[in-house]
């Protein structure tokens, strides 16, 4: 078989951080014109990766090829003009700005004078936004529109600067299940331009659905790529995990007991409307819904951090109806949330206070001063408990890769001894058997 | 190489207790009448109003927030106790004619009881409305100022009783007693900040204030106390502008609230939130109080060494921000 050629090749790529070693010598190869998939628990070095690739940060070693090129020593912006550009997970849209001001950002079209030609950019805009058949004024402003078209704006922003590589990362997090299939048809529509598209998802069905290869990686090492026509969604999960599936969630039989948990008939002004179910003790309860459908909220409120408008909750037995976190935390409910770095984790604080933190009342010792030697025991004995990597419990939980801050998380809410662990779309990266 | 990383990483960590020790070197060298210890207590003497207002602010810092009242708050409180706690027979128009001369503990816990209601309010503006601290305590600073002179009428109040002298002349060995109240409220701040509930509350609110919320952080109720205890440390520091002259001018501590955010920021605290400590505050202090010492000794005029304090304010937000992004 003739050398296949690659529009982007990535080859023994490390990243050192301070005292966290984040690649170790991974590669990625992607072919003009196909979708790719990039598949890995959190902390694999996904995002690590494309901020390299990206230009945000520069690899420690390791060579990056694109378009035969070899590129070295550039920051996002020459990424950007060379052909590389990436869809954040978390967009970050001037809200206050129109969907024209966005795409032309930093390169506004100038007439004679050096004054922006504000009708050129107008034109040009309804040119993309034609492309990827997105029907909006572009002199909409960015809050007006949903998360799933400001994602499709990125996109003409990436079309705009012609791109040839386009990274998503998960970009169907935040959208509904019909958004992501106009997302999957504007993805096919850059492919047969001859466009390539970097995916990145936990979503294995929609790996199979619209990627044309995979690759796999843990622990910033490289695992294996492979023709995702040619491999089915179990053997994707052995290699991301390296155990078979079956051991994965050993089933441990937990006799289920009495009512813990009873909402009723509860309302929010206007996000929800009569919720009632019921959660054993022992049981693992399972809540579903698309994005927007208000689970979310739903949580928020039975926790305290939203006003419920009518209904009622039964905790324990009793009427349950808290005005902040501190309420249901001393009740004995935890509440680990969906928006990790939005309110879960203390980014510039070390492991030790951001395990701490929830719990901390049980620390306040004579004189109301707190116990520090007690505080650094307990957090010792988390790190070992649920094995979070990190070289000592100062560091700061920002420089963890996203798993171990989610353990570090999950660690807060275990000291605090809960009755019932309220878990927001925990998969966002954790793969603890607890 | 080994060398110069040990010291880039003795100045990451430790550069501004660095800086200080190097400006006391220098200025001793070039004028040995720096280390004595009469210049040293006037060198603490003249930290301790902003310094004590910068305790407070170091709270508030570290929360996210900032306190632009504190220079107004300082002049309201300690002129309205001021205004209780004058002799019976002031020469130059009571502000209460007929009020008769009494016990210091009255004006002290008026000053006190100002300064902290007027910190809650500020905090409880922000809290509730959720409107910026900036704006509000903006805002505020006017509203005080104006009613400083309101109370007074324009004029300085002086003729202070006893209790006021005591405070403002008497010292403890070779220390003066402001300079006291000043090293027991590091002490006591310090340990208030590191090892109490409350003090980690505030790091959390400053660092991610949502995620407080759902860890169990009253997050309104702290902001209330938060601003309300800037407030009392502004208001121990009308105290001692009071005592020091035996009298306190509506314009008092104009600009003071600059000095005192600038000694959290030289210390290392971030304007973002999050990160700082009342030690480091008060080596942001020293700082600013032994330039300015060094420079009077150094005969250089007082406008200039207004011109150098606003850059070394400068240079440290300008040190902080590549101290960020480093990371």
């Amino acid at each position: 078989m003739a050398e296949e050629k690659y529009l982007l090749e990535m080859t023994d790529i490390t990243k050192e951080f301070p005292g966290v070693k984040a690649l170790r010598g991974i590669q990625l190869k992607v072919k003009a014109g196909e979708v790719h998939g990039l598949l890995g628990e959190n902390g694999a070095g996904k995002s690590t990766m494309m901020n390299c690739l990206m230009g945000i940060f520069p690899p420690t070693s390791g060579k990056i090829v694109f378009d035969g090129v070899e590129r070295q020593h550039y920051g996002p912006r020459d990424a950007l003009e060379f052909g590389v550009s990436m869809i954040q997970q978390e967009l970050s849209p001037m809200q206050d700005r129109s969907i024209m001001a966005n795409i032309w950002l930093g390169r506004e079209p100038v007439n004679a004078l050096g004054l922006v030609n504000w009708k050129k950019m107008y034109e040009d805009t309804k040119k993309v936004l034609q492309i990827i058949e997105l029907d909006e004024d572009p002199r909409t402003l960015m809050k007006h529109l949903t998360v799933a078209k400001m994602q499709m704006v990125e996109i003409a922003r990436a079309v705009s600067y012609n791109s040839k590589l386009i990274i998503m990362d998960e970009p169907s997090s935040a959208i509904t299940e019909k958004e992501t299939q106009q997302l999957f048809k504007i993805i096919r529509q850059l492919k047969a331009e001859g466009r390539s598209v970097i995916y990145i998802s936990h979503k294995l069905d929609e790996i199979k659905e619209i990627t044309d290869r995979v690759s796999v990686y843990r622990d910033g090492t490289y695992v294996s790529s492979a023709n995702t026509a040619d491999i089915t969604q179990d053997q994707i999960i052995e290699m991301m995990v390296g155990r078979s599936v079956e051991n994965l969630f050993p089933k441990v039989k937990v006799p289920i007991g009495d009512v813990v948990l009873e909402v009723k008939d509860l309302c929010h002004e206007s996000l929800f409307r009569n919720i009632s179910f019921t959660v054993r003790q022992g049981e693992i309860f399972g809540l579903s819904g698309l994005v927007g459908a208000g689970r979310t909220e739903l949580m928020e409120t039975i926790f305290g951090l939203r006003q419920r408008k009518s209904g009622t909750v039964r905790f324990k037995g009793k009427d349950f109806h808290p005005t902040c976190g501190k309420d249901s935390i001393d009740a004995g409910m935890a509440f680990i949330t969906e928006d990790r770095r939005g309110n879960g984790i203390f980014p510039i604080q070390d492991i030790e206070f951001n395990s701490t933190i929830a719990n901390i009342d049980a620390y306040v010792g004579p004189g109301r001063l707190l116990n520090l030697k007690k505080m650094r025991e307990d957090c010792a004995e988390y790190i070992e408990k649920i094995a979070i990597k990190t070289p000592s419990q100062k560091q700061l939980i920002k420089n963890l890769s996203g798993g171990n801050q989610q353990k570090v998380l999950v660690a807060r809410w275990l000291m605090t001894s809960p009755d019932i662990i309220i878990m927001d779309e925990p998969t966002r990266g954790i793969d603890v058997g607890a | 190489m080994g060398k110069t990383k040990n010291l880039k990483e003795l100045m990451a960590n430790n550069g501004t207790y660095v800086i200080l020790i190097a400006m006391c070197v220098l200025i001793t060298i070039v004028r040995p009448a720096f280390i004595s210890v009469d210049n040293i207590m006037s060198v603490l003497n003249a930290a301790t109003v902003y310094g004590c207002m910068a305790l407070g602010m170091t709270y508030v810092i570290i929360s996210g927030g900032i306190d632009l009242a504190a220079g107004a708050e300082v002049a309201f409180a300690g002129v309205l106790g001021a205004s209780f706690g004058q002799t019976a027979t002031a020469a130059a128009g009571k502000v209460f004619p007929g009020l008769p001369e009494l016990p210091f503990i009255v004006p002290v816990f008026i000053t006190l009881a100002a300064g902290f209601l007027i910190g809650a309010f500020n905090g409880f503006l922000i809290s509730t409305f959720n409107t910026p601290p900036f704006i509000v305590t903006l805002g505020m600073t006017t509203v005080l100022r104006g009613a400083t002179l309101l109370i007074t009428g324009g004029q300085p109040v002086s003729n202070l009783t006893n209790g006021y002298v005591v405070l403002g002349q008497n010292l403890f060995g070779v220390v003066p007693s402001v300079v006291l109240v000043f090293l027991v409220l590091i002490v006591v701040d310090s340990v208030l900040l590191r090892r109490t509930v409350f003090g980690k509350s505030v790091y959390a609110i400053g660092t991610n204030e949502r995620a407080a919320a759902v860890s169990g952080v009253k997050v309104p109720s702290r902001k209330i106390i938060i601003y309300a205890f800037s407030g009392l440390m502004c208001s121990v520091a009308g105290l001692i502008v009071a005592a020091r002259a035996n009298a306190i001018h509506p314009g008092a501590a104009v600009g003071y609230e600059l000095i005192a955010i600038a000694s959290c920021i030289i210390g290392g605290a971030s304007p973002s939130g999050g990160t700082g400590s009342i030690r480091t505050t008060v080596v942001g202090a020293l700082i600013i109080s032994v330039l300015r010492n060094g420079l009077t000794l150094l005969k250089i005029e007082s406008s200039w060494q207004t011109i150098a304090v606003g850059l070394v304010i400068v240079f440290a937000c300008a040190l902080d921000v590549r101290r960020n992004s480093s990371n």
